[in-house]
């Protein structure tokens, strides 16, 4: 068995590698254009999001409350000064939620943004991976699945949740 | 009450019995004889009384023979009776009186017959004188006038009497003797008869008395000494087998001082011992010491490596926080990345070169984030190995503890075990001394068996001798017996 000390020094040197590598390497410009997502988690359920749905990424941002306001509508927060209503998504899902809604992705259609628990990193599906799921009114907020692995992530579609809040 | 006597009692009682019967047959024969005697005398008195009033009569007839005679002749020749008897007359008289004093009927009649004599005498003289001066014819009548011949036969008559008073007294006297020398016949014949039996019964009585008692002496004296000989038998068996037990007594000693030797080499061997075992023990426990120091030193060190270990683990602490900010740093990139691609994809053409290197700041940054993730478990790893270690540490430095505890339990037991050992090597000398005293006491009670064993011997030789005795005194026994009563000896 290889000792801690030396393991991690090799795997100081990977990254080193890797590091130069990036810088080294062409740039590859992908031809097929995958699709963007971002891999997201309420909380044991594991969603996607289309990057083309969203206009920003954002994390530990300020909300502010706001009195007489209903369940979905945690407050108000400004993006980029814009001062936009920030919605629980998994309330807006209709599931209850008591988690903390740490990050906020902006949506490209309108000025809303949507807050959910945990943010897994981004995702370029190829387009022949993505599953279109049939419509059903459990799933009336998604448009697709993803499948990674074992894991299934079906893809929210924002322009419903939209649609629901401002019908 | 006469069983009970002793022999010399006995004999004493026996003969005084004898003697006294014979001093009392003595006693009455004595006063008898002088009885017979003093009648003798009362007789030879009376015959002297008769015989005097014998020759007063006679004296009497002498005289008037003679005035008879010289009246008839008128011879003087013839007066000379007459003459002789006057002064014979008075003295047989007061002769009388003498004789006649104890006799108050022989006074009386003496007293009556005194005037008839002097009358009669006065009587004769007148007739003498009267035929000298007057010649014969007036004495003649004068004679006739009878007065001379009556008063001669008052005397003679008195006289008589006299006699006969003292006759019957002297039968008196004889009769009494003859009663006197009856009795005392009686009574030497009785008393020598009486005597004769009363000795041979006493006689009779101790001869069997004795040989009652003597003979249950001999026989009490015959059993005692068969007895003693069992006896002297027994005490012969008994020093044969005292002085078998006293040899063997004697052989055990012996082994018993030759063990007592050998127990005191031991205790001697043992004190030794023990005094090197004393030594190596003050040698532990100078080395458990000497270990005491070198684990207090563990335990210091041990001390130290806790807290170096803790150090450590603030250090991976601070290096935690450093790995959050790289952390945090590397979302906040990847956030920024996404958005840049976002914005990218939204600038058409001109952002597709931007999205790829956007995308490799994001991989970059996903890589970040997982090499911190990797290094935050490398730490976590190392913080729980940190912690393990200073928990084992401290286990270690508890166990040194208990270790230390233990030495010095350990350090004391070596001091105790010194001290016992000390005790034990006194001990052990004290046993020797003791073992060594008790040889030589044991030295001197075999001496003591060896002059028992002697005496015992000497013992048998004496029961021997007493046996012997016995035997000779069981002869003598039997013999006495043959001698006292034949009937009874075997």
């Amino acid at each position: 068995m290889m000792p801690a000390s030396s393991r991690a020094a090799q795997r100081a040197a990977e990254l080193r590698l890797n590091f130069d590598r990036s810088f080294a390497d062409p740039p590859s410009v992908a031809d097929a254009a995958p699709q963007g997502f971002l891999a997201i988690r309420l909380d044991a359920q594991h969603f996607a999001l289309r990057l083309t749905d969203i206009s920003g990424l954002f994390a530990e941002k300020k909300v502010t409350p706001i009195p007489g306001a209903d369940e979905y509508l945690l407050g108000i927060a400004g993006f980029r000064g814009v001062v936009t209503p920030v919605y629980n998504l998994k309330r807006v899902l209709g599931q209850r939620s008591a988690a903390a809604t740490r990050w906020l992705v902006v949506a490209a259609a309108a000025r809303v943004a949507l807050a959910f628990d945990g943010f897994e990193g981004q995702l370029r599906i190829a387009p022949a991976a993505i599953a279109t799921a049939q419509r059903t009114d459990d799933q009336a907020f998604t448009n697709g699945v993803l499948q990674i692995g074992d894991v299934l992530r079906p893809i929210i579609d924002l322009s419903r949740v939209l649609k629901a809040l401002h019908p | 009450m006469f069983e009970n006597m002793t022999v010399s009692k006995k004999l004493f009682a026996s003969f005084g019995l004898a003697a006294l019967t014979l001093l009392l047959i003595a006693g009455i024969s004595y006063r008898n004889a002088n009885l017979l005697i003093e009648t003798e005398g009362w007789v030879a008195h009376s015959h002297q009384i008769r015989t005097e009033l014998a020759n007063l009569l006679s004296e009497l007839k002498d005289a008037e023979t003679g005035a008879r005679g010289y009246v008839i002749t008128g011879d003087d020749s013839y007066l000379q009776p007459y003459q002789s008897a006057l002064p014979a007359i008075k003295a047989t008289v007061a002769d009388l009186k003498t004789l006649t004093v104890h006799n108050p009927d022989q006074q009386r009649r003496l007293a009556a017959m005194m005037p008839l004599i002097e009358s009669k005498l006065a009587e004769l003289n007148q007739t003498v004188d009267l035929r000298r001066t007057q010649g014969f014819d007036p004495t003649l009548k004068l004679i006739l006038t009878n007065r001379g011949k009556t008063e001669m036969d008052q005397i003679r008559d008195t006289l008589a009497e006299a006699d006969q008073a003292e006759q019957a007294v002297l039968q008196q006297w004889s009769e009494q003797a003859h009663a006197n020398s009856d009795m005392t016949m009686s009574v030497i014949f009785w008393g020598g008869l009486i005597g004769t039996v009363l000795v041979g019964l006493i006689g009779w009585f101790i001869s069997r008395s004795l040989s009652n008692q003597i003979g249950g002496a001999v026989g009490q004296v015959r059993s005692s000494s068969s007895e003693l000989q069992a006896a002297a038998n027994q005490q012969a068996s008994g020093a044969k087998e005292q002085a078998t037990a006293m040899a063997e007594i004697s052989t055990t000693i012996s082994e018993l001082l030759a063990t007592s030797r050998q127990i005191a080499e031991s205790a001697q061997r043992v004190a030794h011992n023990a005094e090197l075992t004393a030594n190596s023990a003050r040698s532990g426990h100078t080395t458990v010491d000497l270990t005491h120091e070198s684990i207090t030193g563990i335990r210091l060190q041990v001390d130290q490596i806790v807290s170096h270990m803790l150090e450590l683990g603030k250090k991976s602490q601070e290096i935690g926080a450093v790995l959050d900010i790289v952390s945090e740093l590397a979302e906040q990139t990847n956030i920024l990345a996404i958005n840049a691609t976002i914005e990218a994809a939204g600038a058409g053409d001109a952002g597709k070169r931007f999205v790829v290197v956007a995308e490799e700041i994001r991989k970059l940054a996903d890589r970040v984030g997982g090499s911190t993730k990797e290094v935050r478990t490398l730490i976590d790893d190392v913080r729980s190995a940190v912690n393990t270690t200073v928990m084992a540490t401290e286990t270690g430095s508890k166990a040194v503890d208990v270790g230390a505890r233990q030495f010095g339990d350990v350090a004391i037991a070596f001091k105790e075990i010194a001290d016992l050992v000390t005790t034990t090597t006194d001990a052990a000398r004290e046993i020797e001394l003791s073992t060594k005293q008790q040889s030589s006491a044991v030295e001197q009670v075999n001496t003591a068996i060896a002059s028992v064993t002697q005496a015992s011997v000497e013992t048998e030789t004496s029961a021997g001798q007493t046996l012997q005795t016995v035997s000779q005194m069981a002869v003598l026994s039997r013999n006495l017996l043959r001698i006292i009563q034949p009937h009874m000896a075997v």
